[in-house]
């Protein structure tokens, strides 16, 4: 199974951490979710995190007395798709990214015939050696 | 030397540019496509076009600045001078031209940046999500690319192709990439994209055109060399049909399914890279260009009232 650590970077490493404790079970209150982390951060710390992240818009809250309780605005595959479209998007689009090579550049069209020829030609290749 | 004294060299500069770059152009369209010598003519339209241009404008301003006092001579017309010379700027084909030239640059070169400045911040999440599998980092999703990019370069393979290719497949693809790499194609292309922005309209397109092409193409045949012409081929059409058939909501790329079937053509067909002409070609454009540029260090004064004349 392929991990995901690499989002730290994209978040921050508390955010992420406070994300993967809400990702594993929620709605959490800002105690709850300290006591999950454990005793290295204050509680005022915590709480901005999770301030930070519903104003990102990965965090939903609900009033429960006089605290609030958070759930996860989107699944974590969800959040990496969305991550990566961002990281993709002006990498790949047209004109763009001088800072890269691709392999091939693909058009949204497909000429089925057009590539069922090619694949043709490459097995009477293969079978030619 | 005031600012308006400046208005004719640039003028000079920018006829000069334009023409070498438009003359480049014209050669690029009718010379032969061995990946090798397109590469190196590619690169030479858009680089040699700016290093003449400045250099001949360096040395109207030196000649202006050290040579003989030409202005008495030529009454009837705008003197190329950095003392006196600002009728330059009263001239109104000349501001009009410097303007859209001036902002055809200007333009060019914020995009440019942008895109470079974009890029990084892309790269920077794209690294933050992918992870080291062996020479490669894979990014999980549904889309299908495969490109390599960074100041230290590294390969991005998205999940979706790493799984759906076969290891020789796989092969080709990483050898393709690191060709790139071995090559220094990402700091050549930075360096020709900042190069074109003083290129002559319709030029720059023709220019990326060939070297892209190129380029890929040369990258194709040291990648058949590493794995075989088999799977270089097999992995374009693999890549290609995976991307093509992503579902809807995808963005846009070039249209490229006829360079495709080229590139496939001329991977299997193992054509001749035209290493040796290259070489001559490289060696031809340096030496035009060291003639070019002693010329006119020894004909500056000529030069100078031959520019006066034909633009003042």
């Amino acid at each position: 199974m392929r991990t995901f650590s690499g989002a730290a970077r994209v978040l921050g490493d508390l955010e992420t951490r406070v994300m993967d404790v809400v990702w594993g079970e929620h709605p959490l209150s800002v105690r709850a979710a300290c006591d999950r982390l454990g005793t290295n951060h204050a509680y005022t710390t915590i709480m901005t995190t999770m301030d930070r992240l519903h104003k990102k818009r990965l965090l939903r809250r609900r009033k429960d007395g006089n605290a609030f309780l958070y759930e996860p605005a989107m699944d974590r595959a969800e959040y990496q798709r969305r991550v990566v479209e961002a990281a993709l998007t002006p990498l790949l689009e047209q004109g763009a990214a001088p800072v890269l090579a691709a392999f091939i550049e693909v058009a949204a069209e497909l000429d089925e015939d057009h590539l069922a020829q090619l694949e043709q030609l490459i097995a009477n290749h293969r079978r030619r050696k | 030397m005031t600012a308006a004294s400046l208005g004719g060299f640039a003028l000079v500069f920018v006829v000069c540019a334009w023409t070498l770059s438009s003359l480049g152009g014209v050669l690029l369209a009718r010379l032969e496509r061995r990946p090798l010598v397109a590469r190196r003519i590619a690169g030479a339209v858009a680089i040699v076009p700016l290093v003449l241009a400045t250099a001949v404008t360096a040395m109207l301003m030196l000649q202006s600045a050290f040579g003989v006092d030409h202005c008495p001579v030529h009454a009837d017309h705008a003197h190329l001078c950095l003392v006196h010379g600002t009728e330059w700027i009263q001239l109104p084909w000349v501001v009009a031209t410097l303007a859209l030239v001036g902002a055809t640059v200007a333009a060019r070169l914020v995009l440019v940046i942008a895109s470079v400045l974009r890029s990084q911040r892309g790269l920077q999440l794209l690294h933050a999500v992918s992870h080291q599998v062996g020479q490669v980092r894979i990014v999980e999703t549904e889309r299908a690319f495969c490109f390599v990019a960074g100041r230290t370069p590294a390969i991005y393979v998205s999940s979706r192709v790493w799984d759906a290719l076969p290891t020789d497949q796989r092969t080709a693809l990483i050898a393709h990439e690191t060709a790139h790499v071995i090559n220094g194609d990402l700091r050549m292309r930075i360096v020709m994209e900042l190069c074109l922005v003083f290129a002559a309209p319709l030029v720059r397109d023709r220019v990326r055109t060939t070297w892209f092409a190129a380029t890929e193409r040369l990258c194709d045949a040291r990648a058949a060399q590493v794995s075989s012409p088999d799977a270089v081929a097999s992995a374009m059409v693999s890549l290609f049909r995976l991307e093509a058939t992503r579902p809807a909501g995808s963005f846009g790329l070039t249209p490229a399914q006829a360079e495709l079937g080229a590139r496939v053509e001329a991977v299997l067909a193992a054509r001749p890279l035209g290493a040796r002409t290259a070489r001559i070609v490289g060696r031809l454009v340096g030496v035009v260009c060291v003639a070019l540029i002693a010329g006119a260090a020894l004909l500056a004064e000529p030069l100078h009232h031959a520019f006066e004349t034909l633009l003042g």
